[in-house]
C-alpha cells in the first residue's frame, strides 16, 4: 500500500485512508548536515527537513500545503514530480467561498490519490474511516491530562499514522503542582521533543501543547449527525473550520483557542517556539506576549547548533521568576 | 554618432533648475526644485544621480510629493483606500470610482532608504516585534504606528494566500494593532489538472477557469466594500472605464520599456526607469497625472533615440529581477558598466494589459492570478527567461530583498532556468535599505559580472 506523506494538520489522514492508501503525518528530523547540504540561506529548516525526509520514503506520495511560503515553495525543491501534490489551504476562513475552496481541494487531492493508486471511496468506507479517526482523536483528548506532554506528542505521531491511539504508552502523569505553561508555536521536529523534557526538568509542565505537532493540530470532533450525508462538509468544518493557526487571516481563531485553553488549563507562563525564517510565528511572538500578559520565553529553533542548555536555563528562569 | 548622457547630482540639478526657470519652464503644481524635498527628510537624495531631463524632474517631483497628495486627498474629503500586497488590481477598481484615491502602503518600504533610516519606522516596527529578520516592508507597520507618512486609509484591503509570509505576518500584526483589514484570498496559481478547463492569463501564464472564478468571487467582495466606501455603485461600466484608463497607462509604460530597454545606447537611466515602473501599481495616487508623466518620458526618450543620446555605448545589457531596497544601487549598476535591458520587479502582471474583451471582474481576476509571485518559481523563471531573451540580455541580476521569504527559494529556480535556457551568467545580490557599508562588495560583484559578460562577447 502506497504511503502518502504530509506534514500539515489540515490534510485529513482519514481522507487518504478512505482511498485505500497509507497516510503518514511525517514529523521529520533535523537535516544531517554531514549528508545533506543546506539548500540555501533563508530556507526554513522544518520545510527543508520535511522535503528531504519525505523523499526518502521510497515511492511515497508527498502532500505539501500553502500554509506558509517555505512549504508552498518546497514542492519545487523535491524531485518527486508527479508524486507530489500542493494542496491550497486558504488563508481566509470566514467566507463560504473559502470553505468551498477547501472542499474543492479535498476532491482534487482525491483525484490525485486515485492517480497514486488509490480508489474512490464509497459512502460506507468513507464514513467508516471518518468515524475511526474521530474516535481515535476523542481517545487522545480524553487521555491528555493523564499523560506527560512528550508521551502525548509521541502518541499523536502514532495516531496520525495509524488512526489508532496507542494503548501501550507510559501514561505517567506530570505533577499537578508543577508550573503550568503553554507551548505555543509551529511544528517541532522529531528530535526537538527534548523540549518537553526540558520544560519538566525546569519544574514546569506543559498544560497546553499549542504547537502544530501538539494538540492544537488535532481536528475538532466531527458532527456525527452529518457524517453519512455530508462527509466532505464535516471534514471541512472539523479541519478547515476549526484548527487555529498563525497563518489564518484573520488569525483570531488562534487567540480564541489560546484564551479558552489558558483559562481551562490554568496556564501561567508561555514557551513560544519559533524558527529563524519562520516569519508567521516570529510576528505572533510579540503579539502573544502583549495579549496574554504572562511571563513568556522564546525558544529559537534554527536546526543549527545545540540550544538545549540555553533553553533549559531560560525555562528555569521562567519558573523561578513566576514563584 | 551618439551623445553621452550624463546624470546629474542633486546640487547640479539645482543649478539646472534655475536655468530652466529662467528659460520659462512650466511645471505642474507639485513641481519645484528637487532639493526642496530634503526639508521633508529625504536625506538619500544628495547621494543619488538623476537624469537631466525636464521629464525626469516631473517624475521625481511626482514621486516625492505623494505624501502631500494623499494629505490633500484626505483634506478634500476623498475616500482613501490602502490596497496591500496585490500590486496592481485593487487600485484599478478603486480609481474607477469618483472621489476615491488608492495607494499601496507597501510603498513605505522605501522610506528607510529615502530618509536614510531617520524616520524611525524601523524602530517602530522593532517595538512591535518585527525585527530585521523581516523584509524591509516592515517599515509599513512603522509608518502606520508613527502616522507620519500618509493618512490612515478609510479602507484597507490585503490579498493573502499565495503571498509572501513577511507581508502576511506584517499585515496581521497591523490588524492586531486595531486596523480593520478586508482580507481577500489569492490562491496559488497551479497548472490545470488533466481535463480541467483553463485560460491563458495576461502575460502568458495559464490557470484553471475554476481558479479564475474563485478570484472573481473574492474581487466581488472587494467591489462591494469599495461601493460601500464610495457610496456609489461600482458597476461593470465604471469598471470597464477604469480598466481602459489603467490599460492606457500600461500601454504607455510598455512602450517606454520597449524604447528604453531595447535601444542602444540606453536613453533613460536605470533609476528613473525603476521609479517609472513603480508608478503603475497605484498610479502614485493620481491616475491622470501618471499618464502625463509617462507621456513626457516617452517624448523625451523618443527624442533621445532620434538624436542618439544615451548612456555609455556598449554597456552590458542586464536583466534585473526584484526591486532594490536602496535606490542608489541602480546608479551603481551603470557605474559598473551595465545598463538595464529588462526587468521583473515582482509585478509584471501590473505591466501587462488587462483583457477588455471579457466581463470586467473576470478580467481583473485573470490579471490578479497572473501575478508572478502567486505561482511557482519555475513559472516566474520562465517569464524572466522570455523577457530577458527579448531584451537581448547578457547577464541577469537577482536582487534579494533581505528577509523576504520568497528570495530563499526562487533564486535557485531563476538561476537554473537562465543558465539552462539562455546560458547567461546570473548573480544574486542582497541589497539592504541603506547599502553604503556594502557598496564595495556590491560593486565588486557587479563589476565581476560585467567583466564575465564582456568576455563572453569576445568568445
Amino acid at each position: 500500500m502506497r504511503t502518502i506523506a504530509c506534514a500539515s494538520p489540515f490534510i485529513p489522514p482519514e481522507w487518504i485512508a478512505a482511498h485505500g492508501l497509507q497516510p503518514k503525518r511525517l514529523v521529520p528530523r533535523t537535516p544531517d548536515r554531514t549528508v545533506q547540504a543546506h539548500v540555501s540561506e533563508g530556507v526554513c529548516c522544518f520545510a527543508e527537513a520535511f522535503a528531504a525526509d519525505s523523499e526518502r520514503l521510497d515511492g511515497a506520495g508527498i502532500v505539501f500545503t500553502t500554509t506558509c511560503d517555505p512549504m508552498r515553495r518546497s514542492v519545487e525543491m523535491t524531485d518527486a514530480g508527479a508524486r507530489s501534490f500542493l494542496f491550497n489551504v486558504p488563508a481566509t476562513w470566514q467566507t463560504v467561498a473559502a470553505q468551498q475552496l477547501f472542499v474543492a481541494e479535498l476532491r482534487r487531492l482525491g483525484g490525485w490519490l486515485v492517480r497514486m493508486g488509490g480508489t474512490v471511496p464509497d459512502a460506507a468506507r468513507l464514513s467508516a474511516e471518518l468515524r475511526r479517526w474521530d474516535a481515535a482523536r476523542a481517545q487522545a483528548r480524553a487521555a491528555r491530562s493523564a499523560m506527560s506532554a512528550r508521551t502525548f506528542a509521541e502518541a499523536l505521531v502514532e495516531l496520525n499514522d495509524s488512526g489508532a491511539f496507542p494503548a501501550a504508552w507510559d501514561r505517567s502523569a506530570p505533577a499537578i503542582s508543577a508550573f503550568p505553561v503553554a507551548l505555543v508555536g509551529g511544528p517541532l521536529l522529531l528530535d526537538e521533543f527534548w523540549l518537553y523534557d526540558a520544560i519538566e526538568r525546569a519544574g514546569a509542565r506543559v498544560a497546553l501543547d499549542a504547537s502544530e505537532t501538539g494538540e492544537r493540530g488535532l481536528a475538532a470532533p466531527f458532527d456525527r449527525r452529518r457524517l453519512h450525508d455530508e462527509p466532505m462538509d464535516v471534514l471541512a468544518d472539523a479541519y478547515f473550520g476549526r484548527i487555529p493557526d498563525a497563518f489564518r487571516r484573520p488569525n483570531t481563531l488562534l487567540y480564541e483557542y489560546l484564551k479558552s485553553g489558558f483559562a481551562e488549563r490554568g496556564v501561567r507562563g508561555v514557551v513560544l517556539i519559533r524558527r529563524v525564517w519562520c516569519d508567521l510565528w516570529h510576528a505572533e511572538a510579540a503579539r502573544v506576549r502583549e495579549w496574554c500578559g504572562l511571563p513568556c520565553i522564546e525558544v529559537d529553533l534554527s536546526g543549527e547548533g545545540d540550544v538545549r542548555q540555553r533553553s533549559l536555563t531560560a525555562l528555569q528562569a521562567l519558573v523561578e521568576a513566576a514563584k | 554618432m551618439t551623445t553621452r548622457l550624463t546624470p546629474l547630482t542633486l546640487a547640479q540639478w539645482d543649478a539646472r533648475y534655475e536655468e530652466l526657470k529662467r528659460g520659462g519652464l512650466s511645471e505642474p503644481s507639485y513641481g519645484g526644485r528637487l532639493s526642496r524635498h530634503l526639508e521633508d527628510g529625504d536625506l538619500r537624495l544628495p547621494k543619488l544621480r538623476y537624469d537631466p531631463s525636464v521629464a525626469a524632474l516631473r517624475l521625481w517631483n511626482f514621486l516625492l510629493s505623494e505624501e502631500d497628495r494623499l494629505a490633500q486627498a484626505r483634506a478634500s474629503g476623498r475616500k482613501i483606500v490602502g490596497a496591500m500586497k496585490d500590486l496592481g488590481t485593487v487600485p484599478v477598481m478603486a480609481y474607477s470610482l469618483p472621489n476615491v484615491t488608492a495607494f499601496y502602503p507597501d510603498g513605505a518600504w522605501w522610506i528607510p532608504c529615502v530618509m536614510e533610516l531617520s524616520a524611525g519606522v524601523f524602530r517602530a516596527a522593532d517595538a512591535c516585534g518585527l525585527d530585521e529578520s523581516f523584509c524591509p516592508v516592515r517599515a509599513m507597520l512603522g509608518a502606520f504606528v508613527t502616522q507620519a507618512h500618509f493618512p490612515i486609509p478609510d479602507l484597507l484591503t490585503c490579498s493573502v494566500g499565495a503571498t509572501c509570509d513577511d507581508f502576511s505576518a506584517i499585515a496581521q500584526r497591523l490588524n492586531g494593532l486595531g486596523y480593520p483589514i478586508l482580507w481577500w484570498e489569492i490562491p496559488h496559481r497551479r497548472a490545470p489538472d488533466p481535463g480541467e478547463k483553463s485560460v491563458v492569463l495576461p502575460g502568458g501564464f495559464v490557470a484553471s477557469t475554476a481558479q479564475v472564478a474563485f478570484v472573481r468571487s473574492e474581487l466581488e467582495r472587494v467591489r462591494r466594500a469599495l461601493e460601500e466606501l464610495a457610496g456609489v455603485p461600482l458597476d461593470d461600466a465604471r469598471l470597464a472605464d477604469g480598466i481602459r484608463m489603467a490599460n492606457e497607462a500600461r500601454r504607455r509604460l510598455a512602450e517606454l520599456r520597449r524604447c528604453v530597454y531595447h535601444s542602444d545606447p540606453c536613453p533613460l537611466p536605470a533609476l528613473e526607469m525603476l521609479v517609472a515602473e513603480m508608478l503603475i501599481i497605484h498610479f502614485c495616487s493620481d491616475r491622470g497625472e501618471t499618464l502625463s508623466v509617462y507621456a513626457d518620458l516617452l517624448a523625451e526618450v523618443e527624442a533621445r533615440r532620434k538624436a542618439g543620446v544615451g548612456l555609455a555605448e556598449g554597456a552590458v545589457r542586464v536583466f534585473w529581477v526584484n526591486p532594490v531596497a536602496d535606490l542608489q544601487v541602480m546608479n551603481l549598476l551603470e557605474d559598473c558598466g551595465g545598463r538595464l535591458c529588462g526587468t521583473e520587479y515582482l509585478f509584471c502582471h501590473a505591466v501587462d494589459e488587462i483583457p477588455e474583451d471579457v466581463e470586467p471582474l473576470d478580467a481583473l481576476a485573470r490579471a490578479a492570478l497572473a501575478d508572478p509571485m502567486v505561482g511557482s518559481s519555475a513559472d516566474r523563471a520562465q517569464r524572466i527567461c522570455r523577457d530577458a531573451e527579448a531584451g537581448r540580455a547578457e547577464a541577469v541580476i537577482v536582487s534579494r530583498i533581505p528577509g523576504a521569504s520568497h528570495c530563499a527559494y526562487e533564486g535557485y529556480a531563476i538561476r537554473e532556468a537562465v543558465a539552462r535556457q539562455l546560458g547567461l551568467p546570473v548573480i544574486e545580490l542582497e541589497v539592504p535599505p541603506v547599502s553604503d557599508s556594502m557598496r564595495p562588495a556590491l560593486r565588486t560583484r557587479i563589476e565581476a559580472l560585467m567583466e564575465t559578460a564582456r568576455n563572453r562577447r569576445a568568445q
